[in-house]
């Protein structure tokens, strides 16, 4: 018989009751356990809600480093693109008669150059092209060639997955990066390992001077926001570090293929 | 919705007749657009055919503008530039096509090989003198 938790609590003291089993004292402690049962399934609710609240907070801003991504791109970048080539036009119109002012033309062609180029390096840092148009390995390749130390990528049997999933890899392994440059002094060389085999996988390691994680129990802001952001997917982030064994950085995810 | 227009009606016969290079722009983005074909029009012996906002526009407009080199934006919604690169050099294996990009190189490099387009240069390099030498390196034999 198929009875609904309070119905089952009812039926057992009423059952208790009637055959004059129960003392007050046993009474007592169904009663309890009963209200923990209930504590603990509303718990897994809130967790479940709380799960689902994050993947959707992740959605929208992802989409929205997306939308501003492609707002600078077409806005910002290609007027200063075009502005840029307008200039050198004139510039080179009025070279052989007023060098002077050709010669000042082109150091204005150079500051709209710089201006172009931290736009698209912003533009890049918010939500990187590569990532929505060819995917994860070829984001992370393109990543790893202006990253601070020398960065290694090795991928295997790596396809596509929904955005939520390829911008937690992706934004996960920049982190990790970035902590390699910041703190782990005196290292040669960082690489990426992202792999799939029902699961994705990716591990950044660096060898550096590495440190002892009972030394630092609590995450930064960086890693903790990390955490969140994998388990938001479903995922988990795992630090390994010894002094003078260099740092991993490794998160697993369950995935299926396709966007 | 598929655009194009034709700067100067003119160009085309001057075209047929092997006097200019015929140049079709392909960008989404109508600011760059109008700056190509200013380029186009600093440079001697080229001419603007005319311009297309999507890869689907520019294929529809080969057959009629019949350009000799075609200046194609890579990062375009729906079509973008690589594949559209594909489709031209599948339907004109003759038409030149230069992939153009307000990306770097390095981070279009496996993509962009093996697209059929003959070159690939920086936005902010267009300018005559690059038009000229692409030109004289790609252009087909007769």
């Amino acid at each position: 018989m198929l009875l609904t938790a309070p119905m089952q609590r009812d039926a057992l003291l009423a059952g208790a009751l009637a055959g004059g089993a129960l003392c007050a004292g046993a009474i007592a402690c169904v009663r309890a356990a009963h209200a923990y049962a209930r504590v603990a399934r509303e718990n897994e609710q809130l967790v479940r809600e709380l799960s689902a609240s994050r993947a959707r907070v992740l959605t929208v801003a992802d989409h929205e480093r997306r939308r501003i991504e492609r707002d600078l791109h077409d806005g910002a970048q290609q007027r200063l693109v075009a502005l840029q080539i307008r200039l050198a036009l004139l510039r080179e119109q009025i070279e052989p008669e007023a060098p002077e002012s050709a010669a000042a033309l082109r150091r204005f062609e150079g500051e709209i150059e710089t201006a172009s180029e931290e736009v698209r390096a912003l533009a890049h840092g918010i939500y990187p092209p590569q990532l929505t148009e060819r995917g994860l390995a070829h984001a992370l390749r393109s990543a790893a060639r202006g990253a601070p130390l020398p960065t290694t990528v090795h991928t295997e049997h790596i396809g596509r997955y929904g955005p939520a999933v390829e911008s937690t890899v992706y934004f996960a392994c920049m982190e990790a990066l970035q902590n390699a440059a910041k703190h782990a002094h005196g290292a040669t060389g960082v690489t990426i390992e992202v792999c799939e085999n029902g699961r994705l996988r990716f591990e950044v390691s660096d060898d550096g001077p590495g440190f002892a994680p009972r030394e630092h129990a609590r995450d930064g802001s960086g890693l903790a926001n990390l955490r969140d952001r994998l388990a938001a997917v479903g995922g988990e982030l795992e630090i390994r570090s010894a002094p003078g064994d260099g740092t991993r950085v490794a998160g697993v995810i369950p995935v299926r293929s396709g966007p | 919705m598929p655009h194009h227009d034709v700067s100067d009606p003119g160009a085309l016969s001057r075209q047929a007749a092997g006097a200019t290079v015929g140049v079709l722009v392909v960008d989404d983005q109508a600011v760059f657009r109008a700056t190509a074909f200013s380029v186009i029009e600093a440079t001697p012996g080229f001419e603007a055919l005319g311009a297309a906002d999507s890869g689907a526009a520019a294929l529809a407009a080969l057959e009629r503008l019949d350009p000799a080199l075609v200046l194609l934006d890579v990062r375009m919604p729906e079509m973008d530039g690589i594949e559209t690169a594909r489709r031209i050099a599948a339907l004109r294996p003759r038409t030149v096509v230069v992939l153009i990009s307000a990306e770097e190189p390095d981070e279009l490099e496996t993509s962009v090989q093996g697209c059929g387009a003959a070159a690939f240069v920086r936005k902010r390099e267009l300018a005559p003198a690059l038009l000229r030498r692409i030109w004289a390196l790609h252009r087909p034999l007769p």
